[in-house]
């Protein structure tokens, strides 16, 4: 059995998929009777030149041991923590600062053509192929990431997508007449497209919104929106919920809508599915297009309020449509490995660094 | 990769390929001309949009990678085309990051960009390339805002280009502050939009009616609306095919009934350059009307006097620069319907033939592929001196702006000033084993 630290990058104040994968990697682990645990260091985007410093944190980390004991293996998530440097490096990708790559020039980076910026992006991004291309093993979350990483980095990265928090629980009940939301509460994740279609969806749906803002005026703006279209009584946030109560949100909403720019896998999107809900969605949400098939278990509809609202109004007018297409859904999640089987994947690509001696050291270690 | 070559290498900028674009019709056109003389890589945003139609396009890199691929295999120059819309918003953007050959086929820009334009500190910029002394802007200092004009495009390339013979006269007042690669300016050059000359098609006489073939939108600039009513009002035999996007169609159709012209004109739906070459082949004379300072004419225009069509245009904006000889032009105005349907009714009189003769020997002598892919090339290569400095100032500006942005980063907040030791202590090992530090 090994010793293994999970790196995982800690934003105070917000709680996202990172920090589901992170714990459920490690429980995985620990079931699996590795010692096990979590290494964070805290992560401030502002100002974003001293994201240089926080990589260079992790590159200077020993986690080579500890009180004596060698640590036999590492796996790295998220932008930067694979920056930290062991003999056997695994990467469970996330992401990467996508304000340099994917999100450069647009909306959601800050990052320009002022020279420190143009130095701060190469910086970052030749320290992203080299602390990447140097692990001993590379995986990405979804197709979406490896994809980003093989275009801007060169680097291969097997897509291992992470089998859903709550395993066999996710379950299908009568549904209730409202749209779930779930997610942190910022501009990317676009509660704002659903808020602004909920006026042209039947009046009799309410929209539930489970998340918390991680953005500076970001529940004023929603707010805003609602009081815009007069939709006080149609909208409730119920902020972060239990396991128990999101498992039952899920299981009687009438739709799961989950729209995000180009997001990175999301994990809503199963939960959704594994839910037998059906997904909205929008073409330009990256990952979820992985998943989401169109009138096949969801919807994918441009990103506008019109579209989104017409895609949910089918399912409340048309009978059967909603438990065809979850009915798809929940089949599609068992058939692709994201339910609690497939975690033996995940950690056979993870581990597999373990099957290797470390060069011009200790012999390898039982994986 | 392939093996080095002795063939300067040019970084070649495009708009998204997935789309009927100038920047990508020039670019089918011109670099297999040019392959045997340069060493040329394409680069575009590839997120936009699937791998390109064509083949000059199929190996385009992602633009956000090619500092990489000059750092691997230094590039001679950077190529880049500037014209409205979405698609040349990448090239807008590296532009500031890597400066290079501009050439100008839109001067005055409806599309805003995006932020990463919005927030560019680019004047600041092009003080610091002229006096390595200037500091850095504040980082809560704000840019200013672009204005419609390419202010920022044009002050960034050292090498302009212009594809029409207006843009030239209008930078020369807009554009005060440039990248000036040596004293006494930059390198300002004509080029037109090349063209296939082919065999001249000629139209089939069949009866006594009258073959217009416009391509517009329906927008106020493009005058639709100043030719459907002199078309409606006409007394000779004449017909009109309309090229135009898909997205505008209902628009169209809507003008149409509005003027109760239905039984003369025609809408011929998906606006290609291809679908144009194939209409005006089959038609007497090709409309082009556009007036406006956004926009241009090109390469319509030039496919229409290829195929050897006579052209009407507005006497305004590019159009007023075509030689008398070769189009009928009407002056925009309260008039305008009126001198389109006395034109219409005059030219059911005179020579086409001779008049399409002209067009075609003017643009055989302007635009012609072969001639402009090889001025182009020689372009280039009075270029590459001039560029070659330039990079050269540019990189001194980019270490300086690294060292910069290392000592903002060990820099302390207030309140926190025994902290700076520790940031230096961990930044730099790091910073020298991953070469961030340039000096």
């Amino acid at each position: 059995m090994a010793r293994i630290l999970v790196l995982g990058v800690k934003v105070p104040f917000t709680h996202g998929g990172q920090e589901v994968l992170v714990g459920s990697l490690v429980r995985q682990l620990k079931a699996r009777g590795h010692e096990a645990d979590v290494i964070e260091l805290p992560f401030n985007p502002i100002p974003k030149e001293k994201i240089l410093l926080q990589a260079a944190m992790w590159r200077s980390l020993d986690l080579c041991e500890y009180a004596g004991e060698p640590i036999d293996l590492v796996i790295a998530t998220k932008f930067p923590s694979y920056f930290a440097r062991h003999p056997r490096k695994s990467v469970w990708l996330v992401h990467q600062l996508r304000a340099l790559y994917d999100l450069y020039g647009g909306p959601f980076s800050s990052i320009g053509d002022d020279p420190r910026d143009e130095q701060f992006r190469r910086m970052i991004i030749d320290g992203d192929t080299r602390t990447l291309g140097e692990s001993a093993y590379v995986g990405a979350i979804s197709r979406n990431v490896a994809e980003r990483l093989k275009l801007f980095n060169g680097v291969k990265a097997q897509v291992l997508y992470p089998p859903l928090p709550h395993g066999d629980l996710y379950h299908s009940a009568e549904p209730q007449p409202y749209i779930l939301s779930v997610g942190r509460l910022c501009r990317i994740k676009r509660i704002d497209l659903i808020i602004n279609a909920l006026s042209l969806i039947d009046a009799k749906l309410k929209l539930k919104i489970v998340g918390v803002p991680d953005e500076p005026g970001m529940m004023e703006y929603l707010t805003n929106e609602i009081n815009k279209h007069e939709l006080a009584s149609r909208v409730e946030f119920l902020g972060r919920v239990g396991d128990a109560e999101l498992l039952e949100l899920y299981a009687h909403a009438t739709a799961v809508y989950y729209a995000p720019f180009d997001e990175d896998y999301g994990y809503v999107t199963l939960e959704g599915m594994a839910s037998g809900r059906p997904i909205v969605t929008a073409k330009d949400s990256g990952g979820t297009l992985e998943f989401v098939r169109h009138e096949e278990n969801g919807f994918v509809a441009d990103p506008t309020p019109q579209a989104i609202a017409e895609a949910i109004n089918r399912v409340v007018h048309e009978p059967g449509l909603g438990e065809r297409l979850g009915a798809a859904g929940r089949a599609l999640v068992q058939d692709a490995g994201i339910t609690s089987a497939g975690w033996d994947d995940v950690l056979h690509g993870l581990l597999s660094p373990l099957q290797e001696p470390v060069p011009g050291s200790s012999p390898k270690v039982a994986a | 990769m392939t093996a080095p070559s002795d063939r300067p290498r040019i970084a070649w900028f495009c708009g998204n390929p997935t789309k009927d674009t100038l920047s990508s019709y020039c670019t089918e056109l011109l670099v297999p001309l040019l392959r045997e003389r340069f060493e040329i890589e394409l680069f575009g945003d590839l997120s936009v949009g699937g791998v390109a139609p064509g083949v000059a396009l199929s190996t385009m890199q992602h633009y956000l990678t090619a500092y990489r691929r000059h750092r691997e295999a230094p590039f001679d120059l950077f190529f880049y085309q500037l014209e409205d819309g979405r698609e040349s918003r990448a090239m807008r953007i590296h532009l500031g990051l890597i400066p290079g050959v501009v050439w100008v086929h839109d001067l005055v820009l409806a599309d805003r960009g995006p932020e990463g334009l919005y927030t560019s500190p680019w004047e600041r910029t092009v003080e610091q390339y002229l006096d390595p002394s200037a500091s850095f802007l504040g980082r809560a200092q704000p840019p200013h805002q672009l204005w419609p004009q390419a202010y920022r495009e044009v002050s960034l390339a050292p090498v302009l280009l212009l594809s029409s013979p207006w843009a030239i006269r209008e930078q020369a007042q807009l554009v005060t502050k440039r990248l000036e690669p040596y004293p006494g300016g930059q390198l300002i050059e004509h080029l037109p939009v090349p063209v296939v000359l082919g065999g001249a098609s000629s139209a089939s006489p069949g009866d006594e009616c009258m073959r217009y073939a416009m391509v517009a939108s329906v927008h106020v600039d493009d005058r639709a609306y100043k030719i459907l009513p002199a078309l409606r009002d006409v007394t000779t035999p004449c017909h009109l095919t309309w090229l135009i996007a898909v997205h505008e169609v209902e628009q169209a159709r809507a003008l149409i009934a509005e003027f109760a012209v239905e039984d003369k004109v025609t809408l011929l739906e998906g606006r290609t350059f291809e679908r144009w070459r194939s209409l005006v082949g089959e038609s007497d004379v090709a409309v082009h009307l556009h007036r406006s300072p956004f926009g241009h004419l090109a390469p319509y225009l030039q496919i229409s006097l290829a195929a050897g069509r006579p052209v009407i245009v507005s006497d305004a904006a590019e159009g007023s620069h075509l030689p008398k000889d070769v189009m009928f032009s009407i002056v925009p105005g309260m008039h305008e319907a009126a001198q389109m349907r006395a034109l219409l009714e005059e030219l059911a009189k005179v020579s086409l033939a001779k008049i399409g003769k002209r067009g075609r020997e003017f643009v055989r002598a302007q635009s012609d592929v072969n001639l402009i892919a090889l001025k182009l090339g020689e372009l280039f290569m009075r270029s590459i001196p001039v560029c070659k400095g330039c990079l050269s100032r540019w990189n001194r500006l980019g270490n300086s702006a690294a060292d910069s942005l290392l000592q903002e980063v060990t820099q302390s907040r207030q309140g926190c000033e025994d902290q700076v030791a520790g940031a230096e202590q961990i930044l730099m090992p790091v910073a020298r084993e991953l070469g961030w530090t340039i000096s």
